[in-house]
């Protein structure tokens, strides 16, 4: 158990010196650690079932998941791009909308006072509560998908915009009453570009959150066969103990979480690189 | 407080020799009340406060810690209500003569998205009465006047030093070309020779336009460098008003003279002896 350490440090010190030959090292160095994990983990769960004898249906080898992923990759594939799809539009009409909301909130003491509750409301209701009423309402389709996504990822968006627009450096806004401003220029020359580092944190969280939503929202759709996503399918392979596809889809749906989080991440440093001064500012 | 000299009787005289211009400020009986967060007891932050100041004449607002410099200095912005007197600037409201005056804050109060000069910009745009081209003429040729490096121009605050960003604040108070300039102790938070070199920058930029300038200090220096006059505030109330006895034009020469040794002395006694009042 002394590798992962031995590898940590070696990551630590070959960071320190520079050169391209180097940095390679060292990012090879920082896959190594969690890489070594996972052969570790995938070695463990092999070994628990020799040794206990646990039935397939309760626990596959990784072998027959494997298996499993490589037969059912036209479906997953189809799954992951629909799940995908409701996600991004979820997370693209809760930035949309949340912003939108947030801006109406900075504009209005009373409008926020009579509101904002309703938005934390949103962020506390159980959405496994609610989404079979959608269903109900909206019917087994990829819209109802996409709302059960907006309603679970947009409060992180508009609690962080409004914060933004609201928490303006106070010699800031003076500068902008001395110098007459109205409303408006107020709103467009400074609370939105102030509030556009806060819009993109509050994406960060909410993107994890709309892929959740979406898989939680198509658990409820059922297996009409109108609506093929990932938990979709996953409802129909844990009705027929497909354990090890199933753990596939687990997998799947995990990696498209991942892969959400690392693109948004990957926009948001390219759009914060001129707002970061914001933040610095404000804390000035 | 009976012993100090009334404030408008001095200021007769002095608006005697100040070229009869009429006023570019005049308070009469400001008053401004605050509600002490622990007592729930108010406090008058100015009290019937009068102040005159003659056009194209640099006054500096000197005084200890909550003496009220800085609201008086809010409140001729129009950035603090008052709750009694009237505040008229070139004998209009604070209202109508926004676009003659200029505000420059302790801190460079720079937009952190904006770069250098779109920040000096800025107060054109909101003007919104001069269209692009000119504005950003203007603020190159403004910013070349307080001495601002051109490489610097399209750089972000971030990357600024803190001499640049306040060279660029000051580019955008007087990119309007205000008549009346407020600043609440606008090098407060620079080393001193970057002080004495934005100080004499100013003063040139002051002699060249005839500007009325207000501004808050707490060092005396700074306060006798560039002041015609000097007002030292006690309580919510102008306490001394001094004249400032050296010659114009001043070169940072003036700074090792005996004269400027002596008004410092006079000036430094005098806080003290307010201060001795208070305890009195």
């Amino acid at each position: 158990m002394i590798g992962p350490e031995q590898t940590l440090k070696m990551s630590e010190n070959t960071e320190k010196v520079s050169g391209g030959r180097n940095l390679r090292i060292a990012i090879l160095g920082r896959l190594f650690a969690p890489l070594l994990v996972l052969v570790l983990l995938v070695i463990v769960w092999q070994v628990a079932i020799i040794f206990f004898k646990i039935h397939p249906i309760i626990l596959p080898t990784p072998l027959a998941v494997f298996q499993s992923f490589w037969t059912e990759r036209s479906i997953l594939a189809k799954a992951a791009f629909i799940t995908g799809a409701a996600a991004l539009c979820g997370l693209v009409t809760s930035v949309v909308l949340g912003a939108m909301i947030a801006v109406l909130f900075s504009q209005s003491a009373k409008l926020r006072a009579a509101f904002y509750p309703y938005v934390i409301f949103l962020q506390t209701v159980p959405i496994v509560a609610i989404a079979p009423l959608l269903i109900i309402w909206s019917g087994n389709n990829f819209r109802t998908i996409v709302l059960v996504s907006v309603i679970i990822s947009i409060f992180p968006i508009v609690s962080n915009t409004t914060a933004g627009l609201l928490s303006i450096n106070e010699n800031l806004r003076d500068l902008f009453r001395v110098n007459d401003a109205t409303r408006w220029q107020t709103l467009i020359k400074l609370r939105v570009p102030a509030a556009v580092s806060h819009l993109v944190l509050g994406t960060r969280i909410s993107c994890g959150l709309a892929v959740i939503g979406a898989i939680v929202g198509e658990f409820f759709v059922g297996n009409s066969g109108a609506y093929d996503g990932l938990g979709t399918i996953m409802t129909q392979w844990q009705g027929r103990q497909y354990t090890s596809a199933l753990i596939a889809a687990v997998l799947v749906s995990t990696l498209l979480g991942v892969l959400f989080f690392g693109s948004i991440n990957l926009l948001s440093r390219t759009v914060l690189r001129r707002w970061t001064s914001a933040a610095n500012l404000e804390s000035e | 407080m009976e012993r100090l000299p009334r404030p408008k009787e001095i200021l007769i005289n002095t608006s005697l020799d100040s070229r009869n211009a009429g006023f570019a400020i005049e308070c009469s009986s400001v008053t401004v009340r605050f509600i002490d967060r622990r007592t729930f007891q108010q406090r008058s932050i100015l009290n019937r406060m009068d102040l005159q100041v003659p056009a194209g004449k640099v006054v500096a607002l000197l005084g200890k810690s909550g003496c009220g410099k800085s609201t008086l200095l809010r409140s001729i912005a129009g950035l603090q209500s008052i709750d009694e007197g009237r505040i008229l600037i070139d004998d209009r409201s604070i209202e109508d003569a926004r676009d003659s005056l200029a505000f420059v804050f302790q801190e460079p109060a720079l937009l952190p998205w904006r770069t250098a000069i779109e920040n000096v910009c800025l107060p054109l745009e909101l003007q919104g009465n001069v269209n692009r081209v000119e504005i950003h003429r203007r603020a190159i040729r403004i910013l070349d006047s307080v001495g601002f490096t051109h490489s610097d121009f399209s750089k972000l605050p971030l990357h600024l030093s803190g001499g640049m960003k306040m060279r660029a604040s000051l580019a955008r108070a007087l990119v309007t070309e205000p008549t009346l300039m407020l600043l609440d102790e606008p090098f407060a938070a620079l080393d001193d020779i970057l002080r004495w070199r934005l100080n004499e920058m100013l003063l040139e930029l002051c002699n060249a336009q005839s500007r009325t300038i207000l501004f808050v200090t707490h060092n005396i220096a700074e306060a006798i460098f560039l002041s015609h006059q000097i007002a030292i505030l006690h309580d919510g109330e102008i306490a001394r008003w001094i004249d400032n006895p050296l010659p114009q034009p001043r070169s940072s020469n003036l700074r090792s003279s005996t004269e400027f040794a002596q008004f410092y002395g006079q000036i430094s006694k005098s806080l003290a002896e307010i201060s001795l009042d208070d305890r009195a």
